[in-house]
């Protein structure tokens, strides 16, 4: 029951100060982010850590969580009402959600998933609530072999899992780490990798790398489609936008499913809500006494891959807080934020700063009881202000992107910085390059290595440490094995090839 | 251009930084001097570098293996737009070597100007006010409500 008390004890003090306005601004912008096609949580994220440098820690951190979690809302906006996912987790909502709309049943489609984005949400905090504080006792085990054991598992699933081709994850986590090793090095003091530019002496710093990754690479995006304020097409008033019980009826068991398949696949690094929507829409297909129907406006194949996005965050959430390890490129980014106000997250911050993360969780609470009311009674103002804000995005992004990264360091080269990033992110993501495991090689690559020198230390040279302790040789082993699976599969399968070609 | 060749292009690109991350390692000790033990400054980046450029190779390998017709997608937008990308790029470049002279809000001013004009396609009058609008607001956040101290150019 502590814990418990913690949280509406925590929930009760955020009520009655100046941090449920922070609450619900994040929520409001992070809709309005998530439903713009192409702003996802990592972009959103990136662009408002800046502005939250004058806020305390518990402000900044409930702000920003409360974007992330409001993108998860905002995705499905434009998703149901002009098939345009506004992220990459609200691309299964089209397939249910837009013939819905076509039905002339937008309304009932907004309903349902936000309602079922509420339920999977609060499922996904009440496992963070529960799971964050055993996981976080198990930690305290942890030593540098077991912290490089995590590290490589981390960065490999999130390698594989981010993208269709696992070498080129696997090869944006590897450029992230390297980025990581950019500039001094505090053990030995030396100056490496800077190429000679004074710029880089002081490494590179996550904002200009997310901004430019992210936020420019979008705009550049924007740029080549040349197309803005067509996605807006349905109409939508208060009066049609209620489902009806029946609505309610069907989607009970389909939001139960989503919200638990949800909330075990965001635990994973990597894996995060892309993934959990789309493995929720083909369970629920998979169940369904009708599959056929699947695709032309089922309530269930729209309410379990909403659930499963909203509680993959409060999964997600777990390894952030309770490991230091973030397992999407949004939360890389919230852990940068919440190392630049000097907090290192891990199982002693559950020790040593137990208010901060219960702070976390009853903002997202209240996060989320906002976000219900505003994602299902505020929707025809969304849909305004969105037609408003859109035509302005490219110079609104820009100057925010300059002025985030300059507010930073203080130092105009970090602009310079970002303009590469943002180049190499354009090009990259083009040819389907994930920029997720960049940002988290980059967060995760100076404690990569300070594990490994720690490790090699304790083993006096002798790498076999890494295999001494049950939990590290785990964790190395599937992190590895992760890795070359797809070279183990394709070795495989060409040898059995030849088997079959030179059997008579 | 086409996608198998800006795919091999774009591995070829990330092998060559992975060549130069090596070489910028190899001043450094892999070593410690002390203890002699695997933890000097450049043990690590090597490694990375060099898994970084055998993952780029197998990328750059699978453009060779994998079907024609996937990979003759078009990949990059036509010329026109191709040099909206490259005007927009250059201007942020000119922002930043104009800031220190002009300052922020003089050179925040011209950007968004020449954005709203030569690439938005809007009208000269409302293009000012965006501008305008853009600059102040921004400088507003940050250097009156977070306190941080936006570049003033020769005024400094």
């Amino acid at each position: 029951m502590g814990l418990f008390q913690s949280v509406f004890d925590a929930s009760i003090n955020l009520l009655f100060s100046v941090n449920i306005f922070y609450t619900v601004l994040g929520g409001f912008i992070g809709t309005l982010a998530g439903a713009l096609p192409g702003l996802g949580p990592s972009t959103s994220i990136a662009l408002f850590i800046p502005l939250t440098f004058g806020l305390n820690p518990i402000t900044g951190m409930v702000f920003l969580c409360n974007i992330y979690q409001g993108c998860m809302y905002g995705g499905r906006i434009t998703s149901i009402l002009a098939n345009i996912p506004g992220d990459a987790p609200a691309i299964v909502t089209c397939f249910e959600g837009y013939p819905m709309a076509q039905k002339g049943r937008a309304g009932p489609a907004m309903g349902i998933s936000g309602t079922a984005s509420f339920i999977g949400g609060m499922v996904g905090l009440t496992g963070l609530m529960l799971f964050a504080g055993p996981v976080s006792d198990f930690a305290i085990q942890f030593g540098p072999p077991e912290y490089f054991g995590l590290m490589v598992f981390a960065l490999s699933c999130i390698g594989i899992l981010s993208s269709e081709s696992p070498v080129k994850g696997v090869a944006m986590g590897l450029l992230g780490l390297l980025c990581g090793t950019v500039g001094h090095d505090f053990v030995s003091g030396a100056i490496r990798m800077t190429y000679g530019i004074t710029g880089l002496i002081d490494g590179i710093d996550l904002i200009p790398l997310a901004l430019g990754a992210f936020a420019l690479s979008e705009v550049l995006f924007i740029l080549e489609k040349g197309e803005k304020g067509a996605f807006i097409k349905s109409k939508l008033t208060f009066k049609n936008l209620y489902p009806s019980l029946e609505d309610f009826f069907r989607s009970k068991w389909p939001v139960v499913r989503g919200s638990i398949i949800g909330f075990l696949i965001g635990v994973l690094p990597g894996a995060g809500g892309t993934t959990a929507t789309f493995i929720a829409y083909a369970v629920e297909k998979k169940v369904s006494k009708s599959p056929e129907k699947f695709g032309t406006g089922m309530v269930e194949g729209l309410a379990s891959p909403e659930s499963s996005n909203n509680a993959s965050e409060g999964g997600a959430l777990i390894p952030l807080l309770t490991l230091g390890v973030p397992g999407s490129g949004g939360t890389a980014i919230l852990l940068g934020g919440l190392m630049i106000w000097g907090i290192r997250p891990g199982p002693m911050l559950f020790q040593e700063n137990p208010d901060f993360v219960w702070y976390v969780v009853a903002g997202l609470l209240l996060g989320n009881i906002a976000l219900l009311i505003m994602n299902v009674g505020l929707i025809p103002l969304f849909v305004s202000l969105l037609k408003v804000i859109e035509p302005y995005l490219l110079s609104a992004i820009t100057v925010l992107c300059i002025a985030g990264v300059y507010a930073c360091s203080r130092n105009l080269s970090d602009v310079w910085i970002m303009l590469a990033f943002g180049m190499v992110g354009y090009f990259a993501r083009k040819l389907d390059y994930p920029m997720g495991p960049l940002v988290l090689g980059l967060v995760l690559g100076p404690r990569t290595e300070d594990s490994l020198r720690q490790s090699i230390m304790m083993g006096h040279g002798d790498m076999s440490i890494f295999f001494h302790g049950p939990i590290s040789a785990t964790l190395l082993i599937v992190g590895l094995g992760i890795i070359f699976y797809p070279v183990f599969r394709y070795a495989f399968l060409a040898a059995r090839e030849r088997m079959k070609k030179s059997r008579p | 251009m086409k996608k198998k060749w800006a795919e091999r292009m774009f591995s070829l690109f990330l092998m060559v930084l992975a060549v130069s991350a090596y070489w910028q390692t190899l001043n450094l000790s892999v070593t410690e001097s002390k203890t002699g033990l695997l933890t000097g400054p450049a043990f690590f980046p090597q490694w990375l570098a060099i898994l970084f450029f055998i993952c780029c190779a197998i990328i750059f390998g699978k453009t060779y293996l994998q079907a024609e017709d996937v990979l003759l997608a078009q990949a990059f937008p036509a010329p026109r737009r191709l040099l909206k990308i490259f005007v927009f790029l250059a201007m942020i470049g000119l922002t930043v070597i104009l800031t220190p002279l002009i300052g922020w809000l003089g050179s925040q001013f011209i950007m968004v100007l020449v954005i709203e004009v030569a690439l938005e396609k809007r009208k000269w009058a409302s293009a000012v006010g965006i501008s305008l609008t853009a600059a102040v607001v921004v400088y507003a956040i940050f250097e009156l409500g977070l306190g941080v101290r936006l570049p003033r150019g020769f005024l400094d």
